[in-house]
């Protein structure tokens, strides 16, 4: 049954930045690295999570009663979520007059996906576009693989956005389905990476290697985070590592602080809450150094 | 009461400009006015003849320093006119503004006016209208929106067939009526016709009267532009246009006496002219420029809302080439007035030259709104079967007003009848009786309680009961309107300009017109196929509330009901291209068209359609509407156009196309289609954006209005933001809904500078 779900987190349509032409993005729940930046939190567990805006909360205490686990209690007149006890179930998500609650992470049934996937199918024909699957980790979830072969299929044009830190065999097992993917290439230093992202770069960069010489089309990004790899140096071990792959284009994506508010529904504090949003001029400078190895280097997705 | 004088008649958005002659002048004129309009042994034709000679020239006002063509225009509260946004409506008084005119006056004068007040109280054509048609509770007046049905007498949206009046000139069509007379006999009409045209002629003497009156004042370079105007005027009143100018000059003065405020295709009237002077050197492309800017400026400052329609493009031109000249210069004109009028209109097929689809999508992304898209792929075919005319007659559709059609020259399609289906629904789900104000608006159409409607296929059922019947009664006043028109005037100077009226001998409401077509508006068309797919599925599938609960929540405006509301709220709504939605709004759609349509046929007219108009009456009319079963709070607008309820599509533009795209076109006669960008996503991915269009008319769209929204808008976002879900950003390089950011970086966004 599993095998034949994915529990998906959102599906956007009309997207334009991910991947070539209109396309229509599947975020999947689950992540294995832990990024201090991320910008979508929700997406880590590979389980549904609870989005509480207690900014909205007027105190009714309905989702109090609904709760079957005891994980909600009133306090300073608001509904204050104890996250050790809270069990993701959902059952104070539609008993609250103001939307207070929501699930991230809906099990969807692949054709149900795929259904909504293919409306835009003349969209997609009319502009080299297609489906998405971001996340997360979008491979993590086995079925995700099975999503791809069906569109592919269904003669819908396929990418993905990984981490590629990832099982080799599933890597390989989703490019055979796969029209592009953009692999995340955060940092060239392994302790860096590790540190900061709870990743192993030898896997990461072992991986990497197997797509080059087998000839899949990936396109390698770096999101520029401030204080972790917006340097020279950290740049061009990762521009170094694309040319040595025979890389010709590269993506720099600019610090974002879209995630902030989702941090706070999550019970967590933003991690990098005073950190301005990065404007993409401020990467032209590393645009630049991209051309000295070769990299065609574009600014944002 | 159905009827009171005093009430406005239209809704104004625009300030209007105050009149030029003194008060004392106005009451004069007016005073003449209704002498001539009351003297006895006239025929209606001398009669409204004579009236016009009372009018015209005395109106005309000065020649502004900065008017390239000659020809600006008051309008006092008693007069002559085809439609509420100047003047009034035939012979009329516009009672609210005679009123608010009296106080002008010095007290001892103000007797005057009472005696003016009295006598049109019994002469002018709405009122009569008024007293005749409406029924008090259930069809009101324009605008009164406690009613589920308003009625009016009009002739909105005609566009004259300027282009035989540029192969004829006035002289042409002086010794067309003479031939005529002699041919079919003389007749009341062509003798005031031919009057018309006299006046025509007066009118321009006295406009070159007031350009050399400006020379005694101007430079060199003016003195030549007046002095052009004064050649023109000399001799458009007789002969046909020799130049560019000399034919927009015609076409402009025509226009203004005619009282219409929808111009058409001018590039087809207007573009020969103009390519023929560029070709041979006597016009510049600057010029023409400058001298079309000048005609924007005119109309703009008619202030007439939501009209003065100039369409370019499209099939049906004589001299394409020509046409597309004059639409590549008017495109540059609305890029740089960003009027609100004209309402500039391109009209497309899969032939359009490429640049001209380019500079329409570059004017749109200024934030100009305009051009309006239509699409003759799918609207030709469709206006062929919805007005059952040939494929070259349907070549000359044009959009007038918030978006109806007619055909050019050919037919009326004025929108006399407006109908609240959302009241509707109401009503029908409370025994008869609208929850916003206790009054039973059943009109006799015996209902079922809540309490014994047991399926939806019952609540459907009975809502298209009373439909029907309120459909009954808006055919019933649209014939009525075109009856009591006629009865009054014969609105002259439009009889001459459209088929068949010279030839048949017969005003245009009198048998004249070729193609007697009417529309009739409907407001609320989405709440009310939302309201049903939320009953429908919380109702009957999920019954999470019994019918009579909801119908009690909602008349309560769901006080202490937050919860229910939000599930409605939350149920599938229409513009997310979702089938539980869209497939609820087709079969309405198609019930509600039919069913005006099938009744205009059998009411003997050529066509009578719904059109899913773009204006403020949605809103106007929302605020006396209750809470709807689709989670929409009392006294909120209502869906706008053939869109949305504001906030309620939330999956991005493909999505809602292709809910736009979704109503069969043929079956109606002009709906608006909304869709709004921000600036980045708008601009930085034109390719994209094209191809999205693209598509959406391939697949069916008739029609787009594109608003690149500016700063306000993302402001208003902010202060409310389940109204605009729908607000797609770019930050960064990523993608978000501008409505779920946080608060500073949506500072951030609307601190950017939009656009140059």
């Amino acid at each position: 049954m599993a095998e034949k779900t994915l529990l998906v987190t959102e599906i956007e349509r009309s997207a334009i930045h991910d991947g070539p032409g209109l396309r229509t993005v599947v975020f999947l729940q689950g992540c294995p690295l832990r990024c201090f930046w991320c910008c979508n939190p929700e997406t880590q567990p590979l389980t549904p999570v609870l989005l509480h805006n207690g900014k909205r909360c007027v105190g009714c205490g309905c989702c109090v009663s609904a709760c079957p686990h005891g994980a909600i209690s009133l306090a300073e007149g608001r509904a204050q979520v104890d996250r050790t006890r809270c069990r993701s179930c959902g059952r104070c998500v539609p008993v609250c007059p103001t939307g207070v609650n929501a699930l991230s992470g809906r099990a969807m049934a692949l054709e149900e996906i795929l259904d909504i996937v293919r409306r835009d199918m003349d969209y997609y024909k009319a502009t080299d576009g297609g489906l998405t699957l971001s996340g997360g980790e979008p491979l993590l979830q086995p079925a995700a693989v099975k999503l791809l072969a069906m569109a592919k299929r269904a003669g819908i044009s396929t990418w993905v956005e990984t981490t590629a830190f990832l099982p080799w065999e599933r890597l390989e097992e989703a490019a055979r389905f796969l029209d592009g993917l953009y692999v995340d290439y955060k940092h060239s230093d392994a302790a860096a990476l590790e540190c900061s992202a709870g990743a192993q770069l030898e896997r990461i960069e072992e991986n990497l290697r197997r797509l080059a010489s087998a000839g899949a089309p990936f396109t390698l990004r770096t999101p520029v985070i401030p204080g972790f790899n917006d340097s020279e140096a950290a740049l061009r071990g990762c521009f170094a590592f694309a040319r040595d792959l025979g890389r010709e284009e590269y993506v720099l994506l600019p610090y974002h602080s879209l995630g902030a508010g989702k941090y706070k529904k999550l019970g967590l504090n933003p991690p990098m809450a005073q950190t301005p949003v990065m404007k993409p001029e401020a990467l032209s400078g590393f645009a630049a150094l991209g051309a000295e190895y070769g990299l065609r280097v574009q600014i944002g997705g | 009461m159905a009827f009171n004088a005093e009430i406005a008649q239209n809704v104004e958005v625009s300030i209007k400009i105050p009149p030029e002659l003194s008060p004392m002048a106005q009451l004069e004129l007016m005073e003449r006015y209704t002498a001539v309009h009351s003297a006895p042994g006239q025929t209606k034709e001398g009669r409204e003849a004579a009236c016009l000679r009372v009018l015209y020239p005395a109106l005309f006002r000065s020649i502004e320093p900065a008017d390239l063509i000659a020809g600006r225009l008051d309008f006092l509260p008693i007069g002559f006119g085809c439609v509420t946004s100047v003047g009034g409506v035939g012979h009329y008084c516009v009672f609210n503004k005679l009123t608010k005119f009296k106080a002008q006056l010095p007290e001892g004068e103000q007797g005057r006016v009472d005696a003016l007040y009295q006598y049109w109280l019994e002469h002018d054509l709405k009122t009569k209208y008024c007293r005749d048609a409406l029924k008090d509770d259930i069809v009101g007046m324009f605008i009164d929106c406690d009613y589920p049905l308003i009625a009016t007498a009009r002739l909105s949206g005609m566009m004259l067939d300027y282009r035989t009046l540029m192969e004829l000139g006035i002289g042409g069509l002086r010794r067309r009526i003479k031939t005529l007379q002699a041919e079919k006999g003389d007749s009341a009409f062509y003798r005031a016709s031919l009057d018309c045209l006299d006046l025509f002629g007066v009118c321009c003497n006295a406009l070159a009267k007031k350009a050399a009156r400006g020379m005694e004042t101007a430079g060199p370079e003016r003195r030549a532009e007046l002095q052009r105007m004064i050649d023109a005027l000399g001799n458009i009143r007789e002969n046909p246009p020799a130049t560019f100018f000399e034919a927009l000059q015609l076409f402009w003065l025509y226009a203004l006496l005619a009282g219409v405020i929808n111009y058409g295709r001018m590039d087809d009237v207007l573009g020969p002219f103009l390519q023929r002077d560029l070709d041979e050197g006597r016009l510049t492309e600057e010029e023409a420029f400058r001298l079309l800017k000048s005609l924007w400026t005119m109309i703009e400052n008619r202030r007439t809302t939501v009209n003065g329609r100039i369409i370019v493009g499209g099939r049906g031109r004589r001299d394409p080439e020509a046409a597309d000249t004059f639409a590549r210069i008017a495109m540059k004109v609305a890029q740089a007035t960003r009027y609100v009028e004209p309402q500039f209109t391109l009209r497309f097929d899969r032939n359009t030259p490429e640049d001209i689809m380019d500079a329409a999508l570059d004017t749109i992304g200024q934030g100009a709104t305009y051009p309006t898209l239509y699409n003759d792929d799918v609207n030709i075919p469709a206006v062929m079967r919805a007005m059952r005319v040939d494929e070259k007659t349907a070549e000359q559709y044009v959009p007038f007003g918030c978006g109806e059609f007619v055909i050019q020259g050919q037919s009326t399609g004025t929108p006399n009848t407006c109908i609240n289906l959302l009241k509707l629904l109401q009503i029908s789900l409370n025994g008869g009786v609208d929850p916003m104000d206790g009054v039973d608006k059943s009109d006799g159409v015996p209902l079922l309680p809540a309490e014994e409607l047991d399926s939806f296929e019952a609540v459907y059922g009975q809502y298209k009961r009373l439909v029907d019947h309120y459909l009954d009664l808006s055919v019933a006043a649209q014939t009525r309107s075109y009856e009591i028109m006629n009865q009054e005037v014969s609105f002259l100077f439009t009889s001459i300009l459209m088929d068949d009226c010279l030839g048949r001998g017969k005003a245009v409401l009198d048998g004249g017109i070729r193609y007697l077509g009417g529309t009739n508006e409907t407001y609320g068309n989405i709440n009310v196929s939302d309201s049903l797919a939320a009953i429908k599925k919380v109702v009957f599938e999920e019954k999470l509330v019994t019918l009579p609960a909801l119908r009690d929540a909602a008349n309560a405006d769901f006080a202490g009901q937050e919860r229910l509301r939000r599930a409605l709220w939350e149920c599938p709504k229409y513009g997310n291209d979702d089938p539980y939605a869209d497939d609820m709004a087709d079969d309405l759609f198609r019930f509600v068209a039919s069913g005006v349509r099938d009744r205009g046929i059998a009411a003997g007219m050529q066509y009578y359609l719904i059109v899913i108009s773009n204006n403020q009456l949605n809103t106007e009319w929302g605020r006396r509407t209750a809470a709807s079963y689709d989670g929409r709070h009392r006294g909120q607008f209502m869906n706008p156009a053939n869109n949305p309820q504001g906030g309620a599509n939330h999956s991005g533009p493909t999505a809602m196309l292709n809910s736009l795209a979704r109503f069969d076109a043929g079956l109606h006669g002009g709906s608006v289609q909304n869709i709004k960008f921000t600036p980045d996503f708008f601009n930085n991915r034109r390719d994209l954006i094209k191809q999205m269009f693209r598509v959406y008319f391939d697949k069916g769209g008739c029609h787009l209005m594109v608003t690149v929204v500016d700063r306000g808008v993302l402001e208003a976002a902010v202060e409310r933001p389940e109204e605009y879900r729908d607000l797609i950003v770019r930050v960064s390089g990523f993608s978000a809904v501008f409505v779920n950011l946080e608060p500073d970086i949506q500072q951030e966004l609307m601190s950017r500078v939009l656009y140059g």
